[in-house]
C-alpha cells in the first residue's frame, strides 16, 4: 500500500519560518549531534555507539522495531538517563553533563505527561514560569501557543476534561511554548485512532515547517515515518541500520534488514556465478551492474515493479503459476510460483487495461532489472 | 436460605465487634459513681466532669500537642525518606528501606526499653521531648510506608517532563510530585498523629508524672480507680477515630471528578 500514498509534505503550500514570539524568518532549531552515544544496562548493549548528525531545523525520524533503543537513545538525549559512553552535543556545545532542565529541549511522551492538577493554561505556562518571564508575556505566548495548535479556548480546561487528540495538542504546545532547541517525541501519536493519527501528522508537519524547530521523532510505525521524515535512521539493536531519506531506504536499501522492514519486498537468496549474472534456482537474471562480486547474493525486488505479461516475454524462470491473489482495492497482489519453488509477490495496479491473471494461470513476470537491488549474501 | 444464614452469621460477628464499644457508649451516659449497664439515667455527667478536671483535660492537651507535633515531625521525615528511596539510585537501596521500616516490626515492648535506657542516660526521661521523639520513630515508617506507595503509582514521566520543560528537583518536587502525592502525605499525617495519640507502651515507659498522656492516664484509671470518666473518654476517642477515618476516605484520591 506503501506506493500508493500521497506524502504529506508535497501537500502543503510553502511557509515561511518563523518562531511563537518573532515573525521574522529565524529558524529555531539547533544542530544535534550524537558522538559514539551509547547505553549499557547488566552488560548488555541497548544502544551501541550511535552517530548521528541532525541538521538545525530538521524533521528526523528514529524507526525501528521494539526493543531496537529509541526510547533509550531519546531518554539519553533529554538528560534523564545517563549514557555509559559517548557524547550529545547541541549546536556545537557538549551538554552531557548538564541536567535535563539546562538543555532547553522539548519532550513530548507517548502518554502526554500532563499535569493533571494544572489547567491547559497553566500546563503551557508551565516552562515559561520556569524560566521566570514576565506575566503579561507568558499569556501572550500561552495564547499564541495554544492558537498553534488550535486550542483557542481550551485554556481553563483540566487535562482530563479533553480527548486524546486535544491532550496531544496542549503537550506539543507545552513542549514548543519555550522555543526549545530541539523537539524530541517518543511515538506521540501512539495513542490515537487512525484518522486523528494522519490528521496530527499533517499538524506536526505544519508546525515543523512554519516553526522550524529541529524534530528528533520515534515511532516504530514506517508508514509514519515515510509521510513526515526529512530522514529516517533505521535502528535495529541498537545500531542504525541505514540513515537516509524515505526513498533512499524504501528504493535503495542497503540490507536485508532494511529492505524487509520498510514496505514489502521479494528478496531471492542466490548467487553471482559468472559476470552481471544472478542465479537462483531456475531463476537468471543479467545485471545492469556488470561489475557485481561473484558470490553468494540477494536479489531484492518490490512487488509494485513486478508486472504480469506473457510467459515468453519473461526472463529466463520468470514464469510461474498463480498461486494466490488478493484483490486490495487500487492494486491486486499476485502470489506467482517460479522455477524452483521460489514464490514471488507480484502487485499490479488494477487499471482498465491492466493485465489481469486468474488462480491457477500460467504468467510471466515482467521485471527491469534496474528495478532490483542486489545485496551481498 | 443460604444467603439469609450468611447474612445472619455475618451480622452475629459484626455485633460482636461493635457491642463492647456500644455498651461502653450507652453506659457513659448515666450519672452514677458506679458503672451500670444500661444505666439507670441519661445524662452528660461523666462528659462534664471531664472537661471539668484538670487530671484529665492536662493529659488530654498534652497528648493533642504530642500528636501533632509527630504528625508534623514523623510526615516530614517519611515525605522525604519515601522520596529519596523511590527517586534516588544509590547502592543499598533496599536494605536501607528495610531498616527504615523495621521499627513497624520490632516489639514496641522492646523498643520502649531502649529509649527508657538511652532517655535515662541523657536525663530526658519524663520530658516532653522523650515521647516526642519516641512517637516520632513509631510513626515514621508508617508516614513512609503511605508516601512510597503514593510515588509508586505516580507516572513517572510527569516528573521526566517537569525536568524537561526547565524544573530542577526541588521545584519538580513542589510542582509537580508534592501535588500529585498530596493524598498520602494528607494520609501519612493522619495516620502518625493516630499512632501518637493512641500510644500507650513508650509513654509508660518514658513518660512520668510531669509528662501523662491521655492513654497513659487512662490506663492509671483503670489500675487504680474506678471512674465512670474512663467510659466518656472512650466514647469520645472512639468518634474522634471514626471522624478522622471519614476524613481520610474524604481525601481519598479519585473522589472529585
Ligand atoms: N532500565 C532498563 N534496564 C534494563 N534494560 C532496559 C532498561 N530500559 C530499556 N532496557 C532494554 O533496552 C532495550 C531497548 O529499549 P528501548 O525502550 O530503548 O526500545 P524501543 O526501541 O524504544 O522499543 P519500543 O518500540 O518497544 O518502545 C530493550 O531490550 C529493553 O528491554
Ligand atoms: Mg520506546
Amino acid at each position: 500500500m506503501l506506493p500508493c500514498r500521497v506524502k504529506l509534505r508535497d501537500l502543503q503550500e510553502p511557509m515561511s519560518r518563523r518562531s511563537l514570539s518573532e515573525p521574522d524568518g529565524r529558524v529555531a532549531g539547533a544542530a544535534l549531534a550524537l558522538r559514539g552515544l551509547a547505553k549499557q544496562y547488566a552488560g548488555a548493549s541497548v544502544v551501541d555507539a550511535l552517530d548521528l548528525d541532525v541538521a538545525a531545523g530538521e524533521f528526523l525520524t528514529l524507526l525501528g522495531p521494539s526493543g531496537s533503543g529509541k526510547t533509550t537513545t531519546l531518554m539519553m538525549i533529554a538528560g534523564f538517563t545517563p549514557p555509559s559512553a559517548g557524547d550529545v552535543v547541541l549546536n556545537g556545545r557538549s551538554v552531557t553533563a548538564l541536567a535535563p532542565e539546562r538543555r532547553n529541549i522539548g519532550v513530548v511522551f507517548q502518554n502526554y505527561a500532563l499535569f493533571p492538577h494544572m489547567t491547559v493554561q497553566e500546563n503551557v505556562a508551565f516552562p515559561l514560569k520556569m524560566r521566570n518571564v514576565a506575566k503579561p508575556e507568558i499569556a501572550r505566548k500561552v495564547t499564541a501557543a495554544l492558537h498553534l495548535v488550535q486550542l483557542d479556548g481550551l485554556g481553563a480546561r483540566l487535562p482530563r476534561q479533553l480527548s486524546g487528540g486535544q491532550q496531544q495538542r496542549v503537550a506539543l504546545a507545552r513542549a514548543l511554548v519555550f522555543e526549545p532547541d530541539l523537539l524530541l517525541m517518543d511515538e506521540p501519536l501512539g495513542a490515537l485512532d487512525k484518522n486523528l493519527r494522519s490528521h496530527m501528522q499533517f499538524e506536526l508537519r505544519r508546525m515543523h515547517a512554519t516553526l522550524g524547530v529541529t524534530i528528533l521523532y520515534v515511532t516504530h510505525d514506517q508508514e509514519e515515518a515515510l509521510a513526515m521524515s526529512d530522514r529516517i535512521a533505521l535502528m535495529n539493536g541498537g545500531r542504525i541500520a541505514q540513515l537516509g531519506s524515505a526513498e533512499d531506504l524504501y528504493e535503495r536499501p542497503h540490507s536485508r534488514f532494511v529492505a524487509e522492514f520498510i514496505g514489502e519486498t521479494n528478496v531471492i537468496e542466490g548467487a553471482v556465478a559468472e559476470p552481471g549474472v544472478f542465479a537462483a534456482g531456475g531463476v537468471r537474471l543479467a545485471l545492469p551492474d556488470r561489475a557485481a562480486r561473484a558470490g553468494a547474493a540477494l536479489l531484492v525486488v518490490r512487488p509494485e515493479k513486478l508486472a504480469l505479461c506473457s510467459p515468453a516475454d519473461a526472463p529466463a524462470g520468470f514464469a510461474g503459476t498463480v498461486r494466490g491473489l488478493v484483490y486490495v482495492g487500487d492494486c491486486t497482489r499476485y502470489r506467482v510460483e517460479v522455477a524452483g519453488g521460489l514464490l514471488l509477490t507480484v502487485q499490479t495496479p488494477n487499471r482498465r487495461d491492466g493485465r489481469r491473471a486468474a488462480l491457477g494461470e500460467t504468467v510471466g513476470i515482467a521485471l527491469d532489472p534496474a528495478d532490483a537491488r542486489l545485496l551481498p549474501g | 436460605m443460604a444467603r439469609a444464614a450468611l447474612w445472619l452469621f455475618g451480622g452475629l460477628i459484626a455485633l460482636f465487634l461493635v457491642a463492647p464499644i456500644l455498651v461502653v457508649m450507652v453506659t457513659s451516659l448515666g450519672s452514677s459513681s458506679f458503672m451500670a449497664f444500661p444505666p439507670r439515667d441519661v445524662s452528660l455527667h461523666w462528659y462534664a466532669h471531664f472537661l471539668g478536671s484538670p487530671q484529665w483535660i492536662g493529659p488530654t492537651l498534652l497528648s493533642l500537642r504530642l500528636a501533632a507535633s509527630v504528625a508534623v515531625s514523623a510526615t516530614l521525615l517519611g515525605t522525604s525518606a519515601a522520596i529519596g528511596l523511590a527517586r534516588g539510585s544509590f547502592r543499598g537501596r533496599a536494605a536501607l528501606e528495610m531498616f527504615l521500616i523495621s521499627p513497624m516490626v520490632v516489639p514496641v515492648v522492646v523498643l520502649a526499653l531502649g529509649l527508657y535506657f538511652l532517655f535515662s542516660g541523657a536525663h530526658l526521661l519524663d520530658h516532653p521531648l522523650a515521647l516526642w521523639l519516641g512517637h516520632t520513630l513509631l510513626a515514621t515508617p508508617v508516614a513512609l510506608v503511605l508516601v512510597r506507595a503514593g510515588l509508586r503509582s505516580t507516572d513517572r514521566s510527569l516528573e521526566r517532563a517537569a525536568r524537561s520543560l526547565g524544573a530542577g528537583f526541588w521545584r519538580t518536587l513542589r510542582h509537580v510530585t508534592l501535588p500529585a502525592i498530596r493524598e498520602s502525605v494528607a494520609a501519612a499525617a493522619v495516620f502518625s498523629f493516630l499512632v501518637s495519640f493512641d500510644e500507650v507502651v513508650v509513654a509508660i515507659f518514658v513518660g512520668g508524672p510531669a509528662t501523662t498522656t491521655l492513654p497513659k492516664r487512662m490506663w492509671e484509671s483503670v489500675r487504680f480507680e474506678t471512674d465512670p470518666t474512663l467510659l466518656a473518654i472512650a466514647t469520645l476517642l472512639t468518634l474522634l477515630a471514626v471522624a478522622v477515618l471519614l476524613l481520610g476516605a474524604w481525601l481519598r484520591p479519585g473522589r472529585q471528578t
